[in-house]
């Protein structure tokens, strides 16, 4: 009996290691820095809030995007309230400061510029 | 715990969390949604060509249709793409010799069998009738220009370099591509650029309507000349009409 709480103990230590280091160095990690981004124009309103961008400018553009091909409504998108990814550009003028900060950071590779215009 | 209790519990949790997660963005959408227009079924377009008046040496639609669709066309006559291109059918019959020059371009099937054809729904019919290539999907397998009884869809071997109208996107290589009779122009109550070109040359051998209304321009047409359709013994139901095929 003992021989075998001997063991369980030493399989306890060793799957605690590798999660108390991992533990450890996420604790000490260094505070991560967000990427440089172009300011917008002054005086503009986003779409959406900055942090809900931050989280979810994909589903939104995605969403636009079935709206236009599948469904034909473009009012959103070619209207006064443009909203499609062409119309980021009116404030974010240069996509290499914005779009390209981050997904180069996170090696994303965009497929949206081989045929829209940024 | 029970492990049934435990399964059931975190089922119900994890439900609860994409809920959470998901509600504010589809409650955004929705608001959106309730006061876009969509592409209507009550709308079916349709295109009539009235060959008499279509001069033989005139490619405006062709030169229009390019500029308006940033098309891929560098001279290259195996890989240039044509969403509209102009053909002469010649008649070898003795009694009738005869020389046409026709317009060809998708012909927006009602049946189309480019959409059957299509593995992944990249390309598809929409409500009001226009069948149409989503380049964000097509993967590029070439099944639909197979499919095509009217060799009306090209293939982007290359990408395209051109950008000569700032308003349409180009296309990557690898994807396909063919006459959307410009729904882009049309969602905004615009007429294709073919039809517009056609008019400012004074032809008038392009006319694009809507085939549900029975005063439109396109349904007097058809009620009052004899129309031809290309391959009708298919049965894909072609919506664009010839006078004088």
């Amino acid at each position: 009996m003992s021989r075998h709480r001997r063991a369980i103990v030493v399989a306890l230590v060793l799957m605690a290691v590798p999660l108390l280091y991992a533990v450890l160095t996420f604790a000490a990690r260094p505070a991560s820095k967000q990427p440089w981004l172009e300011p917008p124009a002054p005086n503009t309103t986003c779409i959406l809030p900055t942090d809900r961008m931050r989280y979810d400018h994909m589903r939104y553009l995605k969403t636009l995007r079935d709206q236009v091909m599948r469904e034909g409504r473009r009012e959103q998108v070619m209207g006064e309230h443009a909203q499609g990814i062409g119309s980021c550009r009116n404030c974010h003028t240069h996509r290499e400061q914005f779009c390209d900060r981050c997904h180069e950071r996170s090696s994303v590779r965009l497929d949206c510029f081989g045929c829209h215009r940024y | 715990m029970h492990r049934r209790k435990f399964l059931q519990a975190s089922a119900v949790l994890s439900v609860g969390a994409a809920g959470a997660y998901a509600l504010p963005l589809l409650t955004a959408f929705k608001s959106r949604a309730a006061t876009a227009k969509a592409a209507s079924a009550k709308l079916r377009w349709g295109m009539v060509i009235d060959l008499g008046r279509c001069p033989a040496d005139c490619t405006a639609c062709v030169e229009a249709c390019k500029t308006e669709n940033n098309v891929n066309t560098r001279g290259d006559a195996l890989r240039d793409i044509y969403r509209i291109r102009k053909v002469t059918l010649e008649s070898t019959l003795a009694a009738a010799p005869m020389q046409k020059s026709v317009p060809l371009l998708c012909n927006h099937c009602d049946e189309p069998p480019c959409a059957l054809a299509c593995p992944i729904q990249a390309t598809y019919k929409r409500a009001d009738g226009i069948v149409i290539v989503d380049p964000h999907r097509c993967m590029g397998c070439r099944y639909c220009m197979i499919a095509c009884p009217y060799n009306a869809r090209h293939f982007n071997f290359r990408g395209n370099p051109d950008q000569l109208s700032s308003a349409y996107p180009k296309r990557q290589h690898g994807v396909a591509e063919s006459c959307d009779l410009c729904a882009h122009l049309l969602d905004q109550g615009k007429r294709p650029a073919c039809v517009e070109a056609c008019e400012k040359v004074q032809a008038k051998a392009l006319v694009i309507g809507n085939l549900n209304d029975p005063n439109s321009e396109i349904s007097t047409l058809l009620r009052n000349h004899p129309v031809k359709r290309l391959r009708e013994e298919l049965g894909c139901e072609p919506k664009v009409f010839y006078i004088g095929l």
